[in-house]
């Protein structure tokens, strides 16, 4: 579809920053509701971490290709990597009930993305992990 | 991210706003620590001007409050936005914080 969006970015956490701010701009030109911004931003940072603490173990430098668009009231995202294998869904559901001396926030990031998107779904296809994000936005 | 910080009495308190994420963790952790190991016996996190929090925030903040329980300390959060409370929620975290709706009602905490 040539209504796409298309970014590479690189593994650094500036590029998240910066990239925050793409969809920024993208989110006030398209008029999405505030929330569902802030929901998606943080989504989408929580990926893009996760793309970088665990995506590639043995090269420093690597690129993340993201995509976006809009369609009917939804708002979608791919988030294509060459890491190794590796599907954030199968991340074990975080603690949220331990006390407070035992609590810890590992799984929480992904945890947010599964509650605030519609729909999450991993592939792993050509030697690439890709993540799938929809969205309700309108 | 700013970090400002202020004495009201014995309370410290420390006003958060902007963007708390992956990036900008390392710089309230880095504010947080060590009024906490300094005189942080009582302190007071004003989020009134917070836009955003990622899981790398809620990391330093969970750090804080762990931190306050072993030197018996008291931690109060106050001037929440709503939509950074629904992420307080989604993440557990509402039982484990003291959380108030204004920076008079976390100063009545102590």
């Amino acid at each position: 579809m040539d209504n796409k969006n298309q970014r590479i970015l690189k593994n650094k956490k500036d590029e998240i920053n910066h990239f925050s701010e793409v969809l920024e701009e993208f989110g006030e030109k398209h008029e999405i509701p505030f929330k569902a911004g802030m929901e998606i931003n943080l989504a989408v940072e929580e990926i893009l971490m996760n793309i970088i603490s665990y995506s590639h173990q043995d090269v420093t430098d690597y690129e993340i290709e993201v995509k976006w668009w809009l369609e009917d009231n939804f708002f979608f995202m791919e988030f294509i990597d060459d890491g190794i294998e590796f599907d954030p869904l199968r991340l074990p559901k975080p603690d949220l009930e331990s006390s407070l001396e035992d609590r810890e926030i590992g799984g929480l990031g992904i945890y947010f993305v599964r509650k605030l998107m519609q729909e999450v779904k991993y592939s792993r296809e050509n030697g690439k992990n890709i993540l799938f994000l929809k969205k309700k936005v309108f | 991210m700013e970090i400002k910080q202020e004495k009201k009495g014995d309370v410290a308190v420390m006003n958060v706003s902007g963007r708390l994420d992956a990036t900008t963790a390392t710089e309230l952790e880095a504010s947080l620590v060590p009024l906490i190991e300094q005189d942080g016996k009582k302190i007071i996190l004003d989020l009134d001007g917070l836009e955003y929090i990622s899981s790398a925030g809620l990391r330093i903040l969970l750090l804080g409050m762990k931190m306050m329980k072993k030197v018996s300390g008291k931690m109060v959060i106050c001037e929440m936005r709503e939509h950074i409370r629904e992420i307080f929620e989604i993440a557990g975290f509402l039982p484990i914080f003291t959380i108030v709706a204004t920076q008079e009602d976390a100063l009545a905490k102590f």
